[in-house]
Parts: C-alpha cells; sequence; structure tokens
C-alpha cells in the first residue's frame, strides 16, 4: 500500500548537510520511536513509555501566549528524511537563557556530525535572532560522546550535579556546560 | 519503498524494553480491540480477576489527555512478540507510590498459544529491571491467589518472597480463597542480577 | 444557641499546622491570607529575589494555590506562621519535585521584612529539610540564589548546604545579570551531620 504524501516539511534554518524544520504532525510515529528506543531515551532521560497519544500532546498548541520550548526536526539535506530532533526547552526571557538539547534517532547517522551542526545552527539561532544571553546543556559522565559535542559546539564545562539522575539502578552526576553569547560573538568575529 | 519505510509503517510498534523473544512497549491505541478480546477471555480473566466485562470504550478510556504534572499512578506496556511480530499480552505497575518507592506488578498473557513458554516471566524480568534500575523503586509486590499454582512459581522464580497470606480474601468460582502477597526488594534484585 | 458557638469558633481557626517549630509552625496555606500572600508576591523589594517579574492579582494567586487532584505535586508549599506574634510571615517549599530521580528544589521567600535576619528562615528551612527526606524520601535538595542577596543562603549554609557551582550571568536582576549560585543537599550528608551533632549533645 503506496502513498504520495504530500510535503508536510517546511524549512526553517538551513545548514550544509541538514534542515530545521517546525514539527511535523505525519512523522509522529517517528518522534515515538526515538523517545521509546532504549538506547537513544537512556540519556534524553525518557523514563516512561511515550504512547502515540502522548507524544501527539507534546505538539499541540499550548495555551501560553510567550512560548517557553521550541522543538525542531532534523531533516537530512541528501536523504531527505527526518532524522532526529532539537531545540530549546526552558526559555526564560527575563533572564534571557534557555537549555540546549538534541537527538540523532535514526542510528546509522550517529558519529557523522549531525548533533554538533544541529546544535550550532540553534546557538547562532538562538543568540542572533531569539537574541538570547546565555545557554546551557546538560549531560553524564558516561556519554563522552555528548561531550565532545558540546566542546565542539563551543560550551564550557560550568560545574557538575552531584548524584543528580538515577541511571541503571544508581546515581549519577549531571554535568552542566554553558555558553554566553558575547563568547560566541568572538568565536562569530574569528570565523 | 525503502526497508526504512516498510519498518515504520508496520505497526507502529516503538520498543522501550528490549527482550529476547519479546519486547515491552508502549500501548497502541490501534491494538484497543486485543485488549478488549484478551480482557473478556473466560480463561484470561479468571486468574487476572476482570469479573465485568469489557467493552472497547472502556478501552478507550486508557487512552484519554492524562492530566498534567507530575508523575503517573501507573505504567503500563504490551507484550511485543519480535518473532511474529505481534502484541499477544499486557504487562504493568500500577498503584506505584513515590514516597514510599514502592509498587504493584501484573500481567496477561492474551493469546492462548503463548501460554506455557514462560514469556510472562521472561516480561516481568525486563519489568522488575526498569522498576528498580530506572524507576528507582524500593519494592515491587506482586499478589496471587491460592489455586493460581502457576503465578505462584512464577512469582518464586523470579526471587519474590511470600510476605503475608489473606484468608478468604477473593472470591472465584463460588469460593472464598485466599490470596499471597509477595515483596521483592530491590537490594535482592540487584544481588540476583549482578 | 451552642452550635452557633462552635460555629464561630471554627471560623476563627486561623492556621493549620503541619509541621509544628518553636518559634514557628509550617502550616497548610490559608485561603483566608489570600490578600497576604498577594501583597508579598508583588512587593518591589521581598519580589526581587523571589524572582516575580511579572505582577500577581489576587485571582491569579487564588488560581495557582489550586492543586491538580489525585497526582503527584510538583510543587508543595508552606505558610510560614509565627507562634508567638500569630500571623504568617512568608512561604517556603519545594519546586519542580522530581519523584524518579528523588530530588527538589528548595525555596523560602520571608514576605514580613521585619523578620528577615531573625531565625526564622533557619528554623523553617531545618523544618522543611527534615520533611523532604524524612517523610517525602527524597534523595536530594536544590538551592540557589543570585549572589547578592547575601541573606537567604547563608541559612542554607549553616544547616549544611554545600556549594555545587556557579551559573555566571543567569539572573537578570535591577538591571544587571548576577551569578547564580547553586547549593545541594544530599540525604546521606544531612544524615551524617545529624549523627554528628546528635552525638555531640550526647557526649556534650
Amino acid at each position: 500500500m503506496t502513498e504520495t504524501k504530500e510535503k508536510t516539511s517546511f524549512p526553517f534554518i538551513e545548514g550544509d548537510t541538514i534542515i530545521l524544520c517546525p514539527p511535523n504532525m505525519d512523522n509522529i510515529n517517528l518522534y515515538a520511536k526515538w523517545m521509546n528506543n532504549p538506547r537513544t531515551r537512556k540519556y534524553a532521560r525518557y523514563e516512561f513509555p511515550q504512547t502515540i497519544e502522548e507524544v501527539k500532546k507534546l505538539f499541540e498548541p499550548k495555551e501560553e501566549r510567550v512560548k517557553t520550548e521550541l522543538f525542531f526536526e532534523i531533516v537530512h539535506k541528501k536523504d531527505n528524511k527526518p532524522i532526529g530532533y532539537t531545540g530549546l526547552l526552558r526559555i526564560f526571557w527575563f533572564d534571557r537563557s534557555a537549555l540546549l538539547f538534541y537527538m540523532v534517532g535514526e542510528p546509522e547517522y550517529s558519529g557523522q556530525g549531525i548533533a554538533t551542526e544541529a546544535g550550532k545552527l540553534i546557538v547562532d539561532y538562538a543568540f542572533g535572532e531569539l537574541n538570547l544571553h546565555k545557554i546551557h546543556l546538560y549531560t553524564f559522565p558516561p556519554n563522552k560522546a555528548s561531550i565532545r559535542v558540546a566542546e565542539k559546539i563551543g560550551f564550557k564545562f560550568e560545574f557538575s550535579l552531584k548524584k543528580e539522575v538515577y541511571i541503571d539502578g544508581q546515581y549519577e552526576d549531571k554535568l552542566k556546560y554553558s555558553i554566553l553569547k558575547k563568547d560566541w560573538l568572538k568565536s562569530e568575529e574569528r570565523r | 519503498m525503502t526497508e526504512k519505510d516498510k519498518e515504520v509503517k508496520e505497526g507502529d510498534v516503538f520498543p522501550f524494553l528490549e527482550g529476547e523473544r519479546i519486547d515491552l512497549v508502549p500501548q497502541n491505541s490501534k491494538w484497543i480491540p486485543l485488549f478488549a478480546k484478551w480482557q473478556n477471555n473466560e480463561r484470561v480473566r479468571h486468574y487476572a480477576r476482570f469479573s465485568m466485562p469489557t467493552t472497547a470504550e472502556d478501552i478507550k478510556k486508557w487512552f484519554e489527555p492524562r492530566s498534567e504534572g507530575g508523575p503517573r499512578e501507573g505504567v503500563f506496556f504490551t507484550i511485543y512478540h519480535k518473532g511474529d511480530k505481534r502484541p499477544i499480552g499486557s504487562m504493568g505497575l500500577f498503584r506505584i507510590n513515590w514516597i514510599y518507592r514502592n509498587a504493584w506488578i501484573m500481567g496477561i498473557i492474551g493469546e492462548p498459544e503463548y501460554w506455557g513458554k514462560g514469556i510472562i516471566g521472561e516480561a516481568a524480568k525486563l519489568l522488575i529491571n526498569y522498576g528498580f534500575t530506572e524507576l528507582n523503586l524500593h519494592k515491587i509486590y506482586a499478589g496471587v491467589f491460592n489455586p493460581n499454582k502457576r503465578s505462584l512459581r512464577a512469582a518464586e522464580k523470579l526471587g519474590f518472597k511470600q510476605e503475608s497470606l489473606l484468608k478468604e480474601d477473593m472470591y472465584v468460582d463460588g469460593v472464598y480463597v485466599d490470596t499471597y502477597q509477595f515483596g521483592l526488594f530491590k537490594r535482592d534484585w540487584m544481588e540476583q542480577n549482578k | 444557641m451552642e452550635k452557633e458557638e462552635k460555629l464561630d469558633e471554627l471560623e476563627e481557626i486561623d492556621h493549620f499546622p503541619f509541621i509544628e517549630g518553636k518559634i514557628v509552625d509550617l502550616c497548610a496555606r490559608n485561603s483566608k491570607h489570600l490578600e497576604v500572600y498577594t501583597r508579598w508576591k508583588n512587593d518591589p523589594i521581598v519580589r526581587q529575589y523571589a524572582r516575580n517579574v511579572m505582577p500577581r492579582s489576587l485571582d491569579e494567586q487564588k488560581k495557582s494555590s489550586e492543586r491538580t487532584q489525585g497526582r503527584m505535586p510538583e510543587f508543595i508549599s508552606f505558610e510560614i506562621w509565627h507562634k508567638k506574634d500569630k500571623k504568617p510571615l512568608g512561604i517556603i517549599g519545594l519546586g519542580w519535585i522530581n519523584w524518579v530521580n528523588g530530588w527538589a528544589n528548595a525555596f523560602i521567600h520571608i514576605g514580613e521584612k521585619e523578620y528577615w535576619n531573625k531565625n526564622v528562615a533557619t528554623e523553617a528551612t531545618e523544618m522543611l529539610v527534615e520533611y523532604a527526606f524524612n517523610e517525602l524520601n527524597l534523595n536530594k535538595l536544590h538551592g540557589g540564589v543570585a549572589v547578592k542577596n547575601v541573606g537567604s543562603w547563608s541559612v542554607a549554609e549553616k544547616i549544611g548546604f554545600e556549594l555545587e557551582g556557579i551559573g555566571k550571568e543567569e539572573m537578570y536582576v535591577n538591571g544587571e545579570y548576577l551569578n547564580n549560585k547553586t547549593f545541594r543537599l544530599l540525604k546521606e550528608d544531612w544524615q551524617k551531620r545529624k549523627e554528628k551533632e546528635n552525638k555531640f549533645d550526647r557526649e556534650g
């Protein structure tokens, strides 16, 4: 049973190998798959199974007048398919800070610098368009790949939260990385 | 259509906990008729104690949006057979008490061809491990009523210890039967599974 | 006649102690004190460090106190009631409670300025910490303060909170970016401290 679906992906930010688009309700199944998959959900901290209804609810238009979360689908340009997601959470407009997240859901695309590219695009967008002052991200000591990505994007280690999360039967530390606009500007000048 | 496309179209199955013969996956509203069939099936409901008929509409209610905020009181999965690519039962943790950090476990195999194959044991292992190593629970309870020897053996095999006997607690097949309450501590589970 | 008097008595119950202390009690929030809570939330000096940037009306305050039924709350808050002076002084509580990982943010706002620096905050915080660890069975508490506000978190250090880290330029207060000092208190560290104190009391 083949269906030709109308393209409902709307490019919002364009990179070299990827494009960032707003969430696409046609791809809810994919998002649900990634949020449930044991490998991708471990460090993304999805402790509960997500049904399709629950995932749909996450993307329903909310009542708040000013968004505190932004979610983008990562679409691979050459292969023309959604492969992950990225965005900002906990956007505090008065303190002008936000939390960056990214996930490459399709395993064949990991290790290709996609997370780094997605993170860089969001950071540029957050400082250059949203006029934010500071961006953080959290990661965990065992997740070496994510730590490398954070450093490549330009984040600096700020401090670690001791015994903060319960993973695999024990308490682990959570590492806080951050980047300030002025540091980002300096690296922009160098480009 | 590539292999990848096929994968996504087939059944909307999102493995959450992976096992050998089965995975535990989030419940899918497409399977509502199956859930209704299982809960009404005479043999299944005898042991699971569903004494009232269940309609598909009753089951639909499980999928209604939950109220916001705070973690849930129950976490339920569908048992999905990997080789045969079909949902065959349900399993979950319920009455989760986040202060005392304990929960009850229950499960059923709805499709008769899969009874007696140790699948409940395999599914329970995945779920118990999840309860202790991910949800940070301290203790899990299981309740079994006396004539249900199979469940009693299954509980003991997993490491549950009998803690109390509630006399004439349930009414089954015209008579009152005793229920056993079993408990399993995280420390014992971790010890068993090093 | 008697029944009416009893009802009047009920009307007069002015606070609902949940945890009793020496100087203060921690009480359930009282809808009769809604105006006082709203005043604190809007007071120019108090609200600065409570991070209330938007004005809050009485109706909005009322709505925010309603709790969703039958679910584990993300926020639990108490009214701090001064026993001798018989009045509410502020709010203390736990926010963003993460039940799976066992942590929460501890916060305290003393709305009545005359009671700043008078041991009220210390006692109330001690009571909150004991409640969080011994009743709610949590594992860790966070606390944070924008660096210029020295008052509130020397209390934390007295009780045993340790510095977790400093978030640079994280809070915008009064026209400038301040650093956010984050403190932590792990249950195991708190218990060890209590044991030492008890030992000292017994031997002292």
